[in-house]
């Protein structure tokens, strides 16, 4: 299995509003749920200067742009995608 | 403060807004449009319509121009506020206002019958009320909440759990009881108790308890050719990303002339702080608390003053820093960058302090004026401070350099008080009878330390993940 990548936007605006949170995560997930995570800051990734991508902060899943992300949105799509590895096997 | 909700997000989101129309010049032009921008006909609000939601941002951005909502004259323009703005000299008056209309005016009383309510034959309730405030209305019980004191046993007695008990999140919050109803059920607050923690503000889900900014009055300042220097708080460490010495060049960028830390003060305050412990406890004092935090001098000066007499005369890491930096240049204005609300007072009384942003305006600022401090290249400090200094914004950090610099000169126990709530409030009290359980009492009115203030961004584990890491270096 591949792991999940998370890219948690890190520049000024995602992190003043919403994405310094998102930093402790990890320490709400489960440890099984976790090895299959890889977790990376970034600097600005520019959705935020051009509103048709939606509003900061921003997070990518596996590339798949969230936009108004929080802890519970992205934990949700974190655990769907988990699931559905395990579904479909190796 | 923790953003984990849509009060703080918008609150930020609204700021940075007023902090762009004024770095562009046109606040007075376009500030009246803000509210119908935000709330276009047609939107969605949490409020009762788009005309209750547009006289909410209205009063948010009174506040966030440094005005009372409480004196607001409602058929005073926006533009017009703005204009007084830009002209005045300072933010007058108090430091934190509440917008009535956004105040939902929650339960006038904490106890509450639901609809489970039998009205049964015992009615427990109603028997065992002190005040006779539960009547019986259409076959269930009422709680005339005039007459309730919130005493609880209602609750406690129900044989079917129908009667439930609603907090009223700002109250609740404030450990001095200085915030409460008027006649009409909407907060207000008494400045006799209030110590400018600002508890209440974080607390309220309706988000209707708001300081009153000075970002304009610093934007202001930045655009003129005067020496504006910025004296950071230690607790910014952890606060925007990446390195200190990149945001030193964020701030330049800003137009700050100067950065200093106001972890050299503390360094200042550490030595003094250490000599005064060893002169009282030689002389017999039983102990001797700390006198950093704002919040809590505030405390002692309208709750306990018997304990004054045990805390530390040394001044705040903050007056060190202003001073030095007045003194190197008599010229400049000096802006303190803050987690923390008490400290806004605290420089209304020190000359040396001339504004006060917190963080979260300092980000708000930031994306206005389109700077990111992750793109910033590094810019060294022309004097980095000592992790003695640096460590005052977490929890114990300030005993313990105190302890640190006392050695083995004097017997050195420290207490720690972490976070002023009603249940330290009474511990301190006790104290202040003329014993506590050590001899160096180191009080934080915020839970955490100052990286837990009202005005911070970052989530206090990871503000103190990076000065707990400087320890280590
Ligand atoms: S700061 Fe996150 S996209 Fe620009």
């Amino acid at each position: 299995m591949k792991k999940i990548k998370v890219t948690i936007c890190t520049g000024t605006a995602c992190y003043v509003l919403g994405n310094s949170q998102l930093l402790v995560m990890k320490d709400d997930l489960k440890p099984e749920l976790l090895k299959w995570i890889d977790f990376e800051g970034s600097n600005c990734l520019k959705y935020c200067k051009d509103a048709s991508f939606g509003k900061a902060p921003f997070v990518l899943i596996n590339g798949k742009l969230m936009a108004q992300a929080t802890g519970p949105k992205v934990k949700d799509e974190i655990e769907r995608l988990y699931l559905d590895m395990l579904d479909g096997g190796e | 403060m923790i953003c984990d909700n849509n009060a703080t997000i918008k609150r930020r989101e609204l700021l940075t807004q007023i902090a762009k129309l004024c770095l562009d010049q046109s606040l007075q032009a376009e500030i009246d449009d803000l509210p119908l921008k935000r709330f276009p006909k047609n939107s969605q609000t949490t409020r009762c319509c788009v005309h209750a939601a547009r006289a909410i941002v209205r009063q948010r951005l009174i506040a966030m121009m440094g005005f009372s909502v409480e004196q607001d004259d409602e058929k005073k323009a926006l533009s017009a506020y703005a204009q007084d703005a830009l002209k005045r000299d300072k933010v007058e008056g108090t430091i934190l206002t509440v917008i009535d209309n956004g105040c939902s005016a929650c339960v006038q009383a904490n106890y509450f019958v639901t609809n489970t309510c039998r009205g049964c034959l015992a009615r427990p309730c109603s028997m065992n009320c002190p005040k006779d405030a539960i009547s019986f209305v259409n076959g269930q019980a009422l709680i005339d909440s005039k007459a309730c004191v919130n005493c609880g046993r209602c609750q406690k007695v129900c044989p079917y759990h129908a009667i439930v008990y609603v907090p009223i999140p700002c109250e609740e919050a404030c450990p001095v009881g200085a915030i409460m109803k008027d006649e009409t059920g909407k907060e207000y607050i008494d400045y006799n108790k209030c110590i400018y923690c600002g508890k209440c503000s974080r607390a309220c889900p309706f988000g209707a308890i708001m300081e009153k900014s000075q970002i304009i009055d610093i934007i202001q300042q930045l655009k003129t050719k005067n020496p504006v220097i910025a004296m950071i708080a230690p607790a910014i460490i952890g606060q925007f990303g990446g390195k200190l010495n990149q945001l030193v060049s964020a701030l330049l960028k800003l137009g700050f002339s100067e950065v200093v830390e106001v972890a050299r003060g503390a360094e200042i305050t550490v030595a003094k702080e250490a000599e005064e412990f060893i002169e009282r406890i030689s002389q017999g004092d039983q102990f001797m608390t700390t006198s950093c935090c704002p919040a809590y001098t505030e405390v002692v000066r309208k709750h306990i003053p018997g304990l004054k007499k045990h805390v530390s005369d040394t001044k705040t890491p903050l007056h060190y820093t202003g001073e030095m930096v007045r003194n190197n240049n008599p010229e400049a204005i000096t802006v303190f960058l803050s987690p923390c609300f008490a400290k806004r007072k605290e420089a209304i009384f020190d000359d040396y302090v001339d504004f006060v942003l917190t963080f979260e305006e300092l980000g708000a600022l930031f994306i206005a004026a389109d700077i990111d401090v992750l793109d910033c290249a590094e810019t060294p400090l022309d004097v980095e401070a000592k992790i003695s200094g640096r460590r005052f914004p977490v929890v114990g950090g300030v005993a313990k350099s105190v302890k640190q610099a006392i050695g083995d000169r004097v017997q050195c126990n420290e207490v720690i008080i972490n976070g002023v709530t009603k249940k330290e409030l009474n511990l301190l009290k006790a104290y202040a009878r003329g014993s506590a359980p050590g001899n160096l009492v180191e009080v934080m009115a915020c839970e955490g330390g100052c990286i837990a203030g009202p005005g911070v961004i970052s989530h206090p584990k990871v503000s103190k993940g990076k000065i707990d890491a400087m320890e280590k270096e």
